[in-house]
């Protein structure tokens, strides 16, 4: 596999369109499911796509191989996303959530959900919370690093996870609510 | 130290591996700008790139061709359009010449009397009596016709000027302006009159 990308990437160095759009089938869907969730509808996620593909190729000569290329990726696409949206990011206020925890409401709703819900969920939290809890959750990024990354304090952060959990806790009791009618 | 909920886990799991088909549009978007398919320029366009080339303002360079272009016209024109020919037969009796020489002499209005005329080229006379001087410019000149020497022709006939004269100072000039000249000249007899 070390030696395939280590081949692949020389061959997009030499800007040869088959080696880069073999490097596009490999990690299309996957980056596409990633901008999805980081931003807020499909065709912001497409121009994410499209734009972090192109920082790839721009940046691929970086890549040194001390870790593996699908991270590096991700990476890269991640932070295209963050930095596309850096501009829109508003963080509301801290929200104080000590027990919402034990709150386990809403998570027979949430067993019945696809992933298509539960993205739709995630693209309709506000910006913020939404960068913080993809970033934590799903990343599983440090309230530490995800505060480096953003810019902002780790009290920010923690106060925008905190958002999240309540928002799509708020999203699961009223799918529930409209179910049971 | 945070908490996992369930909420969290169910999250993570269902995105572990998500994937999603993005639309065939992204990776032509992509393609199009990793190799631009480069536009073909407008004339102008190009003239503006060569300008680029050049490192010269755009002002600069239409300046600078613009009086190129102009003098190329002026000198195009001259060397086209201020030339003309004179051309012609000649002929001994009533039959064209098979051969001999035409020569071509200046005159030069405002020179002094005695050099006002000087030779300006010389051209052979081609088997049907025919001669040409090409990219002749405008102005005043003599003609002077001789046949070959050693020639039956030149038993007969004497070399004379345009129109039948045996002296310069009274033959006739040939002007060139702005057309083509057709001048058909005919030599001497020997021991012929001098025709006035």
């Amino acid at each position: 596999m070390f030696d395939e990308d280590k081949d692949l990437i020389a061959r997009c160095l030499n800007r040869e369109v088959a080696a880069e759009y073999q490097i596009y089938r490999r990690f299309a869907a996957k980056m596409f499911g990633v901008c999805l969730r980081y931003c807020g509808n499909d065709a912001e996620a497409e121009e994410v796509l499209q734009s972090g593909f192109i920082r790839l190729f721009a940046n691929l000569q970086q890549f040194r191989f001390d870790g593996t290329l699908d991270g590096w990726v991700l990476r890269i696409f991640i932070t295209t996303a963050i930095n596309h949206r850096r501009d829109n990011l508003r963080y509301s206020q801290v929200v104080e959530l000590s027990d919402e925890l034990e709150d386990s409401g809403g998570n027979d709703a949430l067993s019945r959900l696809s992933v298509k819900e539960l993205l739709t969920m995630i693209q309709q939290l506000p910006e913020g919370s939404r960068t913080v809890f993809n970033m934590y959750v799903i990343e599983n990024y440090k309230h530490n690093e995800i505060a480096a990354i953003l810019g902002i304090s780790e009290g920010t952060s923690k106060s925008q996870l905190n958002q999240a959990r309540a928002t799509i806790r708020q999203m699961l009791k009223n799918t529930e609510k409209k179910r049971s009618l | 130290m945070e908490q996992k909920d369930p909420i969290e886990d169910k999250f993570k799991s269902a995105f572990s591996g998500f994937e999603q088909e993005p639309p065939e549009r992204v990776w032509n978007n992509v393609r199009a700008q990793l190799h631009p398919v480069p536009v073909p320029l407008s004339f102008w366009g190009r003239m503006m790139k060569f300008s680029g080339l050049l490192h010269l303002h755009p002002a600069l360079f239409f300046t600078i061709s613009g009086t190129a272009f102009v003098s190329l016209l002026t000198v195009v024109y001259v060397f086209a359009f201020g030339h003309q020919s004179i051309r012609g037969h000649a002929y001994a009796g009533l039959s064209r010449m098979s051969s001999g020489n035409v020569e071509l002499f200046v005159v030069a209005d405002k020179a002094m009397p005695w050099d006002s005329v000087t030779h300006y080229r010389s051209a052979l006379i081609d088997h049907f009596g025919h001669f040409q001087f090409a990219r002749v410019s405008q102005g005043r000149y003599l003609l002077r016709i001789a046949p070959e020497e050693n020639s039956e022709t030149a038993k007969t006939y004497a070399p004379c000027w345009y129109k039948g004269h045996e002296r310069s100072d009274s033959a006739d000039v040939v002007l060139v302006e702005r057309k083509d000249v057709v001048v058909d000249v005919k030599l001497m007899k020997n021991g012929e009159t001098v025709k006035r």
